[in-house]
């Protein structure tokens, strides 16, 4: 009865779905580099692609250097909020919902002083908390301005990747190996999840951000620098059941968007959608972060021409309407640098060919009106 | 003006997308290189009989590898029903470490280098030594721009000296390494132009060196302070010219028996280059001082041939051969097997012999010592 009552529950929430059109939105992931005159001109610049959905990186990092006397309140002396608060209020201005994930442990919360270590859930969780807080739409400023509301925030960044999440994997004792992130990123998911909701009733929390890692490791590397493989840290974090409200994750695909099965794939995205099942019956995925490379860099060595690109967001969004579960594809990134060329700018500023097809995809599928800012 | 920009002192959030797609890209590349067989071995087996430069650099073999590589849903366990075949291309570069004496691979294969891509199939290209264990590698492409990239820092990152992805980018067809700079040649419409980057640095000070002359992809090479080309207006005569962070010197062209139709470079004293000799192919040593060039091998058609060391090696099917100084080239090895690539640094030789193994192609990497 159970089981059928869940299947009815899934295919209710497909049915729903299926009416809506994935949201496109993009990413620049410059935004918390700049500030002033030069973030405004750099809003202008996002916004004039006609996107309506973002997503931020806040760098938990950043805007805690020094530990906090009460982490759950924003207005904290600790905090620095200003770039943020610039960031959300151009954001919401300009009329772009945001997406605010945070990561990058400071180092009052780091057992090994990186900013990749896992945190402490209860930290990691009153941070989450503040944001939701100080951006509920509630909040006023140090000057008494009221801030705008930012209703999705997205627990941590790629915790399945040793760049952002460790350690990935031990050794325990009689020399057993074990994935550890999965369940420790489910504790952080499951404390946020419970700080977040006390801020913000109405917020919404998205957890998983697996980064795009096929297989998990077989055996487990002596500093436990290894990839969870996205398929299995959807599995062991529906295992420890934490709760949610939206599962997202990370596409750079191995061939065209249509074409493409490695794991993590759009054609893969069914087997994420079953194991997101068992923790929230037809919540939506979001796919925070995809996109095509169209020059070789030492960080990405998969790549594509700029025709390729351009064509190729077309088929994402196409991709992705393919699974009604789908509720955001954002294309990550907005211009060039020398780390990253996946972008729609050229890193002189100049535009690809992607760009004016991403512009009529996102005009296309702009967020619904629930959907803020 | 933007304002001070406070994690200009600490990672950027590129810096942590860095680390990830590092991590990501070295186990994919050790998960590529974990074919050939690993360590104490005196040979090394690869699969397929992919196109491949090979060269000795330091206490190292390296070589790059090119081929299609065919996605097929029916040998991928787990595939989505409905999935379909695609291909995507690639050019990985290897290193191997070897043993004191060089007669054995002292450890696994690993791929510091793997260029990935949708766009169009490309080749081994140009693969130049920098003498300790790293190396300057531009996968052919006549396609699109493939990467100038140098290998290897302290801890075995390579840094991508130029890399453009736009429609029409000049071509990338040789570079080399020399103090602590890469100089690589390009080719934009027709016309063969030198440029410079810091190996660690290149964003920071690329610079344009100068333009050397009309010239051809396959007919171009660069090495230890040289570049060398031939105008396919004048397919006849090989040019020559000082290239590197001071700019571009002119060398006196050296007239050649007959057309050219490849290239190769080590150092700024060996140059050798193929040539239509009526309906076969000559090999030549090229004498830069003097303007001449002397036949080292003579055959039906192109031989595969590596410089370097101050030697020529050459494989003609299944022999190898070698030429020091002036001498014609003499056997060094005759092998069951044709043979694929060829690398030899003076008193080391390599090569790449086909195989089968359960019925699939693979290549033998064997090693051997220059008397």
């Amino acid at each position: 009865m159970r089981a059928a009552l869940l299947a009815l529950a899934v295919l209710l929430a497909a049915a729903a779905g299926a009416s809506a059109a994935p949201i496109v939105s993009l990413q620049d992931d410059d935004l918390v580099n700049l500030g002033g005159p030069g973030l405004e001109r750099r809003l202008d610049a996002l916004a004039a692609t006609g996107t309506r959905a973002t997503r931020v990186d806040v760098l938990w990092r950043q805007v805690a250097p020094t530990r906090p006397r009460d982490a759950r309140d924003p207005a904290d002396p600790a905090y620095d909020w200003s770039r943020y608060d610039q960031i959300v209020r151009g954001l919401a201005a300009r009329g772009i919902a945001t997406v605010l994930d945070f990561y990058f442990t400071p180092a009052w919360a780091s057992r090994s002083g990186e900013t990749n270590a896992a945190p402490r859930p209860a930290d990691g969780a009153r941070f989450a908390g503040a944001i939701a807080r100080r951006y509920s739409g509630a909040f006023r400023d140090a000057a008494g301005v009221l801030l705008p509301e930012v209703r999705r925030i997205e627990i941590w960044n790629e915790p399945n990747l040793p760049g952002f999440w460790m350690p990935q994997c031990a050794r325990g004792r009689r020399g057993r190996e074990a994935l550890v992130s999965p369940r420790r990123y489910a504790a952080l998911l499951a404390a946020s999840y419970r700080q977040v909701k006390a801020a913000n009733p109405r917020a919404i929390v998205i957890g998983g951000v697996a980064g795009p890692a096929g297989r998990s490791p077989r055996t487990c590397p002596k500093d436990g620098r290894a990839a969870v493989g996205s398929l299995d840290f959807a599995r062991l974090v529906a295992d420890e059941g934490p709760p949610l409200d939206a599962w997202s994750m990370h596409l750079y695909p191995i061939g065209a968007p249509l074409q493409a099965f490695f794991v993590p794939s759009w054609s893969t995205v069914p087997r994420v959608v079953r194991q997101v099942d068992r923790l929230r019956p037809g919540a939506p995925i979001h796919v925070t972060e995809t996109g095509y490379h169209t020059s070789y860099n030492r960080f990405h060595r998969y790549f594509v021409s700029e025709a390729q690109q351009a064509a190729w967001v077309d088929e994402t969004v196409a991709a992705a309407a393919r699974n009604p579960r789908v509720g955001l594809v954002t294309w990550f990134n907005f211009q060039d640098n020398p780390r990253w060329t996946g972008g729609l700018l050229r890193a002189d500023g100049s535009r690809k060919p992607s760009y004016d097809r991403f512009a009529a995809q996102a005009a296309a599928n702009p967020p619904p009106p629930g959907w803020g800012p | 003006m933007s304002s001070p920009r406070p994690l200009d002192s600490s990672p950027r959030p590129l810096d942590t997308r860095r680390a990830l797609a590092l991590a990501l890209a070295a186990g994919a590349a050790l998960a590529l290189a974990a074919a050939p067989a690993a360590g104490a071995s005196r040979t090394l087996t690869l699969e397929g009989w992919h196109d491949r430069a090979l060269a000795f650099s330091g206490d190292r073999l390296v070589w790059t590898e090119a081929a299609t590589v065919r996605v097929d849903p029916r040998r991928i366990a787990g595939s989505p029903a409905g999935a379909r075949r695609f291909d995507y291309y690639r050019a990985e570069t290897f290193q191997a470490r070897l043993d004191r004496r060089s007669r054995r691979f002292a450890g696994p294969a690993e791929a510091p280098v793997a260029v990935r891509t949708s766009i169009a199939r490309m080749g081994s290209g140009s693969l130049t030594p920098t003498g300790d264990g790293g190396f300057v590698t531009v996968p052919r492409s006549l396609r699109f721009a493939a990467p100038v990239i140098w290998c290897c820092d302290r801890d075995g990152i390579e840094s991508v000296i130029a890399s453009d992805g736009r429609e029409g980018a000049p071509l990338a067809l040789a570079g080399f390494a020399s103090d602590g700079t890469v100089t690589y040649l390009t080719l934009s419409a027709g016309v063969l132009s030198a440029s410079a980057a810091a190996a660690a640095d290149p964003g920071g000070t690329r610079r344009v060196l100068g333009t050397l002359g009309a010239a051809a992809p396959g007919l171009v090479g660069a090495d230890g302070g040289v570049a060398a080309w031939v105008d396919p207006a004048a397919p006849t005569t090989l040019r020559l010219a000082a290239v590197g962070p001071a700019g571009i010197g002119p060398l006196a062209p050296v007239p050649l028996p007959g057309p050219a139709i490849r290239l190769w470079v080590s150092g700024p004293k060996l140059t050798a280059v193929a040539v239509r000799a009526g309906a076969g192919v000559q090999v030549l040593r090229v004498d830069a001082v003097r303007s001449s060039a002397r036949r080292v091998w003579s055959g039906r058609s192109l031989p595969r041939v590596a410089v370097g060391g101050g030697t020529i090696a050459i494989a003609d099917g299944r022999r190898v051969l070698a030429s020091r100084g002036s001498r014609p080239a003499r056997r060094v090895s005759t092998v069951r097997r044709r043979v694929d690539a060829v690398g030899v640094d003076g008193r080391r030789i390599a090569w790449v012999e086909r195989g089968r193994r359960k019925g699939a192609r693979v290549g033998v990497v064997r090693i051997g010592r220059l008397r």
